[in-house]
């Protein structure tokens, strides 16, 4: 159930806010907000190498650039992550939004707890899920969008954490004001990723 | 890289300011002359991907706006429309998907020619299914695309 207090908001740059996200405990359930591709880019670059080099496993779920995009980018100078290593060894997943939400044959909730156990199992710390939110808007489930967010927990199990993310042209025009609130309350903490 | 502030990433020439400008009107007309003189529109999130486009376009003598905002995209169209011959939007874009975006260009003028590009595989895609008949969008682009495919591509719609 959303909690009635309104979370913190948190502004900050990629640095700030994958630090951040880095610094949540175990069971962080957070939405982020990010207004241009680039800068979120660079978030989940320095965000994904930490959470790796933390023994986590992450899930990365994008929806506005492809999966080979993200492999790019995670590739590239600044997170120079050994990606094909990372998913080889199934520490780091990367599934286009639009199929990890709608497509996968027991669901994405399903599939996390799964990835939770095989976790526990293989010695990682913790599983990382960031997920861009914009399947719900492409594929006319914006009205799925609420019930799908308020069915996952206030708090996640220990060994996970969720970052919710959205677009801010999606959350921002998008989405009805009581939306938005229902939405912001239901997440520990807003993160707020200044172009 | 602000793209928030970059939604328009421009155009090479003004086809109003061109026609009243004795130089650039000149070059106006020799490309009226020899052939249809095309006016484009590239609406892409992806800054890069949009402003590459644009540049590729130009190149090849069209005169092109470029916008990763499909709002702002839609209202210059509004203000713009006898002027664009051929509209090019990329598939997944926050505040209006593609397909949505070129439904609405289509409201504002039937007649435009209107192409979606996407990097992404659109076969089983459900909400491109739903739409693509009852949109009458004039043509795909798989992406990544040659500029000499693209700039054909184009170039075959308009003649059409």
């Amino acid at each position: 159930m959303a909690k009635a207090q309104a979370p913190d908001i948190f502004s900050g740059n990629a640095m700030d806010i994958a630090q951040k996200l880095y610094e949540s405990e175990g069971g962080s359930h957070y939405l982020v907000l990010y207004h241009d591709l680039v800068t979120y880019r660079e978030m989940y670059s320095h965000y994904i190498k930490a959470a790796l080099s933390n023994n986590e496993i992450v899930l990365v779920l994008p929806f506005y650039e492809t999966i080979d995009s993200v492999r790019q980018i995670l590739s590239e100078d600044s997170a120079c992550i050994d990606v094909r290593k990372r998913e080889k060894e199934q520490s780091l997943l990367i599934i286009d939004g639009l199929k990890g939400y709608f497509g996968l044959p027991n669901g994405l909730m399903s599939f996390t707890k799964q990835l939770a156990e095989y976790a526990k199992t293989s010695g990682k710390n913790c599983v990382s899920i960031i997920g861009d939110m914009g399947p719900f808007f492409y594929n006319r489930k914006k009205d799925n969008l609420i019930g799908w967010e308020l069915e996952l927990p206030f708090r996640y199990h220990p060994c996970m954490k969720g970052f919710c993310v959205y677009h801010e042209k999606d959350f921002g025009k998008r989405l009805p004001e009581n939306d938005k609130e229902l939405l912001i309350g239901h997440h520990e903490q807003v993160l707020d990723l200044a172009a | 890289m602000a793209e928030s502030n970059s939604s328009y990433t421009g155009t090479y020439r003004n086809v109003s300011k061109a026609k009243s400008n004795g130089k650039d009107s000149k070059i106006n007309n020799k490309n009226t002359d020899n052939k249809k003189h095309i006016v484009a529109m590239v609406v892409d999130d992806d800054i890069d991907i949009c402003n590459l486009t644009r540049m590729a376009l130009q190149k090849q003598g069209f005169d092109v706006y470029g916008f990763t905002d499909p709002l702002l995209a839609l209202e210059h169209f509004r203000a713009n429309c006898d002027s664009c011959n051929i509209v090019i939007s990329d598939l997944r874009m926050p505040a209006m998907n593609g397909i949505e975006f070129l439904v609405n260009i289509k409201k504002v003028k039937p007649t435009t020619r209107v192409l979606l590009m996407s990097a992404f595989a659109i076969e089983g895609d459900p909400e491109y299914a739903r739409l693509f008949k009852q949109t009458k969008i004039n043509g795909f682009i798989q992406k990544p695309v040659s500029m000499r495919h693209l700039t054909q591509t184009i170039k075959s719609h308009i003649k059409q």
